[in-house]
């Protein structure tokens, strides 16, 4: 077993990584930008060395410094998290040959499929269903990519070769969108990835996303942890998970996993992993992607699977075989994740920058929060704006949803706009509480956060009161849970005043 | 007695909320607009505050950052000015979108596309600029329709929030000019 992990990310993810560590008397190193100094997950760590500069390609993808820095303080593997290194099989390559563990799939099944149009045609292969398309030659000019998209019929939806998270990606509708689209796609992909290539496919109206955990060891192993529904998206990013597919039949259940464990099996997937389909109205699903490393909405699955899939990620990199058989893993209950995101709803999800006043995150029996951040900590443009996560379990979906509603009804985050009120809108909405969610459920129910709601007067009174306090001393005295600032902590000051 | 001007972020008018201190148990009265409340507000242990209005327990998380007023309130949130006596706030005028003489960055990023010229005209929710921010890219549309007077912004410019990136005229046969 290890000794030491260094943890090459930052927030939520480093704060969840480290806390298994602990647990498992592994040592955790973190790093950290200088904007980061102060961060939770720098605190959540035994050690924590700094990455000089602020910007992410200064820090936390500078592969070369991050393996130097667990050289020189004797980690034995690296944990990439989720984004950042996590998808780079020439990062993975590189702690090999320094003699460090990468915690995630080898190299070559990293690079394989990170590159989409190879991806799908190795799983096309080992007889996986997938979307149809045009992968052909990808530098092809605009005028090749009208024929083929005329080929597979509109709407057709454009996607980068190295593609994730909605960059790069453009739904069109019809043949005069297609120059403008393909350009933006090609201009974003290139300036998100470095790789310009994109490639077509047929667009399904009104699919579900449905993804399966899978896990491998090196042992030959692999195993599913079921499904997780992700349909509620945002610019193509997923905002509430949950887990199990709601309506989905066991038989569904069981093509859908055995066809995940035969894509792992195909490319000798190690590690964890997920493989993402779209599911049509019909009951009809495709192949979309498989994600090498763990996933945001991992929490989901832990709950329902009652295991920690970091601690597996942390033993099966260490050569140990899989903790859990196929047979052993089973779903409970139902569980539910929302992504709390600085970002204004009602601006088109146009991200939120500043600094966190005040924070009050949710508890309770069956509530988890994976949270990056604290009171007094600085939310800035350098970095993804998801600052936590709320994951709820119930015994049944009504139970969870209701879980989840009245966690988010307590949140407190002020300083920054959040997505909140929103998440709460969705959760709250009849055709969610229906099960009737796809990936254009947003869009189509316009969904808003309550904005334009009046101000009740219980709202004016105590921000009357508060107008009548003296203003918060400088940034600089704010730290996590110290509460100077507070104006409520002497209430005699304002009725002597 | 204290009078305090307010005005909610989304709302045109201001409020003004009069605060009478009573006795010494901390009862005041407050007015909100021509409604009155008889309340107490204390402070709760987890470094919060609470109202109590007849009985009614409401639990409140409230920061004042300079003019500003942030509010958690029953699960939502609320963003209010301070408007300072003969004070004035831009956007409050009448009902319909204010014209606003520029086009200023919400947030810093780097301009990737300008899709207007000087001189041009543009229409309501006409994209004018593309910028990138937080390794997304957000298209900056036209509030209202107007008039380019002037691009302050290039291509692969990094701009800080607020920047102007071009400034506007009213559309002509608009009617009054401002000058």
């Amino acid at each position: 077993m290890f000794k030491k992990v260094l943890i090459a990310n930052r927030g939520e993810i480093a704060v969840r990584i480290a806390g298994t560590l602990r647990e498992m008397g592994v040592r955790a190193v973190g790093v950290y930008s200088e904007p980061d100094r102060g961060a939770v997950h720098v605190g959540a760590c035994d050690e924590a060395y700094p990455l000089e500069g602020a910007t992410s390609a200064e820090t936390y993808l500078r592969g070369e410094r991050i393996i130097e820095i667990a050289k020189a303080h004797g980690a034995d593997a690296i944990h990439p998290g989720y984004g950042f290194l996590s998808e780079n099989a020439e990062f993975a390559g590189r702690c090999a040959a320094a003699g460090l563990t990468f915690i995630g799939p080898t190299p070559d099944v990293i690079r394989a499929m990170g590159d989409k149009i190879v991806a799908k045609k190795t799983l096309a292969d080992a007889g996986v269903p997938v979307v149809p398309g045009w992968s052909g030659k990808t530098n092809a000019g605009a005028a090749e990519f009208r024929k083929r998209a005329g080929e597979i019929g509109y709407p057709v939806l454009i996607k980068a070769a190295a593609g994730g998270g909605g960059k790069g990606m453009r739904v069109v509708r019809a043949e005069t969108e297609l120059d403008a689209a393909l350009e933006a796609a090609q201009r974003e992909a290139g300036a998100a990835f470095g790789d310009a290539r994109v490639f077509l496919e047929k667009y399904i109206s009104r699919p579900r996303h449905v993804e399966v955990q899978i896990f491998g060891d090196a042992h030959g192993n692999v195993v599913h942890l079921f499904e997780r529904e992700c349909s509620i998206q945002r610019r193509h990013q997923k905002i509430i998970e949950e887990s199990p597919c709601w309506g989905m039949t066991p038989a569904l259940r069981e093509q859908i996993c055995d066809a995940a464990v035969t894509a792992a099996k195909a490319i000798g997937y190690q590690n964890a992993g997920t493989v993402e389909f779209l599911l049509d109205e019909s009951g009809a699903f495709y192949f979309l992607e498989v994600n090498t490393r763990l996933q945001v909405e991992h929490p989901v699955t832990e709950l329902v699977t009652r295991l920690d899939l970091v601690r597996a990620q942390v033993l099966v990199a260490s050569g140990e075989p899989l903790p859990f058989a196929q047979v052993d893993i089973r779903q409970h209950g139902c569980a539910i994740e929302c992504r709390i995101y600085a970002e204004d709803p009602s601006r088109g999800f146009l991200p939120s920058t500043g600094r966190i006043l005040r924070y009050v995150a949710p508890a309770g029996p069956n509530i988890r929060v994976d949270s990056g951040v604290a009171e007094g900590s600085e939310v800035s443009v350098h970095y993804d704006p998801m600052l936590a996560k709320l994951i709820v379990w119930g015994a049944r979906r009504e139970e969870a949803i209701r879980r989840a509603v009245c966690a988010l009804r307590r949140y407190v985050i002020l300083g920054v706009t959040t997505n909140v009120e929103f998440l709460r809108s969705v959760l709250e909405h009849p055709e969610f509480a229906a099960g009737r969610t796809h990936t254009h459920f947003l869009d189509e129910h316009r969904v808003a956060a309550t904005d334009a709601a009046p101000v009740p007067d219980d709202a004016w009174i105590a921000a009357a009161i508060a107008a009548q306090q003296s203003t918060r001393p400088s940034p600089g005295a704010i730290g996590a849970g110290q509460p100077t600032h507070d104006p409520w902590q002497t209430a005699g000051a304002w009725r002597a005043g | 007695m204290a009078k305090v001007l307010l005005q909610a972020e989304g709302h045109h008018e201001p409020t003004v909320v009069t605060v009478v201190r009573g006795d010494d148990d901390g009862v005041m009265e407050v007015s909100v607009g021509a409604t009155r409340h008889e309340c107490r507000a204390e402070s709760d242990e987890n470094g919060g505050g609470r109202l109590l209005v007849k009985g009614r327990v409401v639990p409140f998380h409230a920061v004042r950052d300079g003019d500003h007023v942030l509010l958690w309130l029953g699960g939502r949130t609320y963003a209010f000015d301070i408007v300072r006596p003969g004070g004035r706030r831009a956007g409050g005028v009448g009902g319909e979108a204010a014209f606003v003489p520029h086009l200023s960055a919400p947030m810093p990023g780097t301009i990737l596309k300008v899709q207007i010229g000087a001189g041009d005209r543009f229409e309501p929710h006409q994209p004018l600029v593309v910028i990138e921010s937080m390794k997304m890219e957000m298209t900056l549309s036209a509030p209202h329709p107007g008039q380019v007077r002037e691009i302050r912004c290039k291509v692969g410019e990094l701009v800080d929030a607020g920047a102007v990136l071009m400034t506007f005229d009213e559309s002509k046969g608009e009617g009054d000019d401002a000058a």
